[in-house]
């Protein structure tokens, strides 16, 4: 299941790498959240999982957000088959509900989210992310913050190394 | 009286060129910065606009790095003024070409008997940076700008033994010829402008004997986090005062 994805990811990567165009100077703040993310090989879990949970088209809109975004690396932490699980039709909310875990509105650079340490940051989600800066390394909850500051046109992306998971919710 | 009138003339004269050099000098945290080479962990290549007073309109300059980091550091027996204070290095790739132009430029290591330098283009661009560490970093202090660093022509050698208080510890170090004079400059990255606080403000670059600074420096600028490994010290970067531009 998940190399299905991995192989409509790669085609959604070669569609949009040719519709993008040549960009002087900073190569990404000229498109969207999603066509960077679909630009980067690191991030083909996660453009198969935002398609997945039909989130194309909100993180392609005006925003402005702040996505923390997943590597491959950090997708393969979690268990096997956690993937091709949530990517299921009937778990698309349990789904919808991590991915905007991953994201806060506005738009906030690196020296603003420094800024932050000790503090929460509210999700779209409606939960709240820890921030953390020890050692010189930042943290969101207990992932690290291994690449700041990649301008969008709506919004930043900053990568992180390990995937967020949201409190489940009492009933 | 006469030559107790003239001696008071001439001292009269002296305490107004120090007080006006003193003024001159006045704005920058920071007196003295060491210059490590550096091996980033994240190479950044971007794009931004800048404009300094040797530009007639503001040009995109390609960079590249950060490629030296430098720190406020002690020196002539003067402590740090600023230990917050942290600069980023990056190369310009596409340095426009300037014509060699002649300036005045008052500096703390050569003083006022060798003013004058000859500069050509710019090679780096210098951007103010954080240190990260733990808790949220120290703000960047105020009156440092963005710099384009302009590469010196005629730099005639200082060849003075420094004391410095830096990375090394306390030591002597040999102070050699001018490389870069660095002016404060505007620039434009993405929807941020930063403006230029002090246009007189500056720094000459001075080589000094290489030696190894092996260190890693977590930062922050205006590009994102980024590690730094420290392999040498190279320069060390001098607070001055631009006096004028003579090819004008």
């Amino acid at each position: 299941m998940k190399k299905a994805f991995l192989a409509l990811a790669a085609g959604f990567m070669v569609l949009a790498a040719g519709t993008q165009s040549a960009t002087a100077g900073c190569g990404t703040c000229d498109k969207t959240i999603v066509e960077n993310a679909v630009g980067s090989k690191d991030f083909a879990t996660l453009v198969a999982a935002v398609k997945a949970a039909g989130l194309v088209e909100t993180l392609s809109g005006d925003g402005p957000f702040t996505v923390f975004a997943p590597t491959e690396a950090a997708f393969a932490k979690l268990p096997k088959g956690t993937v091709a699980e949530l990517v299921k039709p009937e778990n698309k909310d349990k789904l919808v509900a991590i991915l905007t875990y991953h994201v806060v509105p506005g738009k906030v650079m690196a020296k603003d989210v420094v800024k932050l340490d000790g503090k929460k940051a509210k999700t779209v989600q409606g939960g709240s992310v820890g921030v953390k800066v020890k050692d010189g390394t930042v943290s969101i909850n207990k992932a690290k913050v291994v690449k700041a500051d990649i301008a969008c046109k709506n919004g930043v992306i900053h990568v992180i190394d390990t995937v967020l998971l949201p409190k489940a919710k009492k009933k | 009286m006469n030559s107790c009138l003239r001696s008071f003339g001439v001292f009269a004269s002296l305490f107004g060129c120090v007080l006006s050099s003193t003024a001159a000098l006045g704005h920058s945290p920071v007196d003295f910065l060491e210059v490590i080479r550096v091996k980033p962990a994240q190479v950044i290549e971007h794009g931004v606009e800048t404009r300094s007073r040797f530009d007639s309109r503001k040009k995109e300059s390609k960079l590249e790095g950060p490629t030296y980091f430098s720190r406020g550091v002690g020196a002539m027996k003067r402590a740090v003024k600023s230990p917050r204070a942290y600069m980023n290095w990056f190369t310009i790739k596409n340095p426009t070409q300037q014509p060699k132009r002649q300036v005045d430029v008052l500096d703390m290591v050569r003083g006022g008997n060798s003013k004058q330098l000859q500069i050509g283009s710019a090679a780096f661009l210098i951007s103010p940076s954080q240190q990260l560490t733990s808790g949220a970093p120290d703000e960047i202090p105020e009156g440092l700008d963005i710099y384009k660093a302009y590469e010196i022509h005629d730099g005639s050698s200082v060849d003075l033994k420094l004391d410095i208080d830096g990375s090394l510890g306390n030591g002597k170090v040999s102070v050699g010829k001018p490389i870069y004079l660095c002016m404060s400059s505007e620039e434009w990255h993405h929807d941020e402008t930063f403006a230029v606080t002090h246009p007189n403000d500056c720094f000459v670059v001075y080589e000094i004997e290489e030696q190894p600074a092996v260190s890693t420096f977590n930062t922050i600028d205006q590009f994102g986090i980024n590690e730094l490994k420290g392999s040498t010290l190279r320069w060390i970067c001098v607070r001055a005062a631009f006096l004028r531009d003579k090819s004008k």
